[in-house]
């Protein structure tokens, strides 16, 4: 099996687009929507005969306020400036609450409550490529890394049971920690960007990390006739840098449209000159993967 | 006033916003200071010409195991919620990239075999801009975790600068990076895009300012792309929209050469306008 994921730096890039349209070429696929705060891919999937799980998320801490002394240890051991002192009486707050339990570790009255809570929901279900596994965490929710590493799991179930041969991730902007759990055990990485030096910047960051974690990487860039000197500037940088250009690809609003019409991009035209990229890039992405 | 500029999708242009923004809210006030909490992918710094930059580095504190101390009480053993401590033998093992430095183990420990290290989680980047104004961004060591940590001091550092306005550049999503960005501020603006991927990442986000308790509003980016779903979208949910910025190839273009849209100065101080009336000012 070979696992595959999407990834960016900057948001907007055109991660999913890609990925879905990539989807389209490949053959005994799985696709992974591992973008658990924006998961859009079953936008265009529309996935049917789903099965749903709660997440559980992190331990919560609570005081309880009947069995609390206001002794004040727990705001005294709290690296995280989460326990509040309003009135007199100490509370949690989540929003800073990094749960790690030194408060209830301390407490000399178990006043402390420290229990597991619903953080959202992962999904599968049948799609015209095969299956998709994706998930949306509840608003405001932390633990995003811990859903990434669950969908993935569920996925290599499914995988197994089914001998799946190839597996296509949606990965999430950034490089903390849900792109780093996105992106461990992977065999290829895709970094989408484009020519702005916001993009360039944030690319120049992905393959920082990717090198880090010693998985391979090649670029896509998209809209590349917005600024022809930037994506110079990129093609130079990978060249200068051995990194692999899979191949670039100009700003079409039919990528918008068939977004709007639910489709993957060859789906909507597929001798358009946008969709006749996205297969070369996917030949040269199945060259890298064997290679 | 705190104004976080924020939004579910990545890449819907806070940055290009909040750069714009502030250059608009000049024009109401003069210290307003911008703040990057995009601390995975600041840019907001690529905006601007700087008379001077100063980094600072960030620290966190983690645990370090000082082997002849150990009288192998157990005490540290499963006491990790993040599995960064795993005892072998009745001795800690430390798994510095897992660990949050909550600093549990190290008050735990009752022999001083488990001290205080320091470790670099990023950085904050403190400029002056050509005409004297701040610019605060966080930058994330790549590896590195502890975005919300990062953040918080972030906004730390900054708050302290006197500004009578301040413009956050917040990450995109809904998760905690986002969270610590937007939970002190004032008001939240979301920037969003008018296609089906933009509208479903702004609903969840909107979500999420309505759970934070915020006043909020939207900036429609790139209008004009995509269709009119976004904006039937805000009507009936009645939500405020700041203002409109159209999708032309000079702004894309512009905006990737990391230009500020001087052009268009003035709908930025429309929409500057509209933010401050809401937020009370």
């Amino acid at each position: 099996m070979k696992e595959v994921v999407v990834i960016s730096g900057k948001g907007g890039t055109g991660k999913t687009s890609l990925t879905s349209s990539l989807a389209y070429y490949f053959e005994n696929r799985i696709m992974v929507d591992c973008d658990v705060d924006a998961p859009d891919l079953e936008i265009v999937f529309k996935p049917e005969n789903y099965e749903e799980f709660d997440f559980i998320g992190a331990k919560k801490a609570r005081i309880n306020q009947e069995k609390c002394t206001s002794c004040g240890l727990c705001r005294q051991v709290c690296n995280f400036d989460a326990v509040n002192l309003i009135d007199g009486k100490y509370t949690i707050d989540n929003l800073n609450c990094e749960s790690c339990g030194a408060c209830v570790y301390f407490c000399p009255v178990n006043a402390i409550d420290f229990e597991p809570e619903f953080a959202g929901k992962y999904f599968r279900g049948k799609t015209r490529f095969g299956e998709l596994v994706h998930a949306e965490l509840e608003p405001g929710e932390e633990n995003s890394g811990k859903l990434v590493v669950t969908v993935k799991k569920e996925a290599e179930k499914i995988i197994n049971q089914e001998n799946i041969k190839n597996m296509l991730s949606d990965g999430t902007p950034g490089i903390g920690c849900a792109v780093i759990a996105s992106i461990s055990g992977a065999d290829y990485t895709v970094c989408v960007t484009e020519p702005g030096v916001s993009a360039i910047h944030d690319m120049k960051r992905v393959l920082e990390l990717t090198r880090h974690f010693g998985i391979k990487c090649g670029v896509i860039i998209n809209k590349a006739d917005i600024n022809p000197d930037k994506t110079l500037e990129i093609e130079t940088f990978l060249l200068k840098n051995n990194i692999c250009l899979l191949g670039k690809i100009n700003f079409d609003k039919n990528v918008i449209n068939a977004q709007i019409n639910g489709q993957t991009i060859p789906e909507f035209d597929k001798k358009s000159d946008t969709a006749l990229r996205v297969e070369s890039i996917y030949k040269k992405l199945v060259e890298e993967l064997n290679g | 006033m705190k104004i976080a500029i924020a939004s579910g999708k990545g890449g819907t242009g806070k940055t290009t916003v909040a750069a714009n923004l502030f250059y608009a809210m000049k024009t109401f006030y003069n210290n307003v200071v911008l703040v990057d909490t995009d601390v995975e992918e600041p840019n907001i710094e690529l905006f601007f010409k700087k008379q001077r930059t100063e980094e600072t580095p960030v620290n966190v504190q983690i645990p370090e195991f000082i082997e002849e101390n150990c009288t192998e009480c157990g005490k540290c053993d499963n006491i990790c919620e993040f599995k960064a401590l795993v005892t072998i033998k009745n001795k800690p093992y430390i798994i510095e990239d897992l660990c949050k430095a909550c600093g549990l183990c190290i008050r735990v420990c009752p022999s001083n075999a488990l001290v205080k290290k320091d470790k670099k989680i990023g950085k904050i980047i403190h400029s002056v801009t050509d005409d004297n104004s701040n610019i605060i961004s966080g930058e994330l060591e790549v590896g590195q975790i502890l975005t919300s940590t990062l953040i918080n001091k972030v906004k730390k550092h900054s708050f302290n600068q006197n500004g009578k306005v301040y413009i956050i550049d917040a990450p995109p999503g809904t998760t905690c990076p986002a969270v610590a960005s937007i939970k002190d501020s004032d008001i939240v603006v979301f920037v969003a895009e008018p296609t089906p991927y933009g509208l479903k990442d702004l609903k969840l986000a909107v979500k999420l300012a309505q759970n934070l308790g915020k006043p909020y509003g939207v900036i429609i980016n790139k209008h004009g792309l995509g269709n009119g779903d976004t904006e039937k979208w805000l009507e009936s949910e009645n939500i405020k929209i700041f203002g409109k910025i159209p999708y032309l190839d000079d702004i894309a273009l512009k905006t990737s050469n990391g230009e500020i849209l001087t052009s268009y100065a003035s709908r930025f101080v429309v929409i500057a306008g509209n933010i401050l009336r809401e937020g009370g000012e």
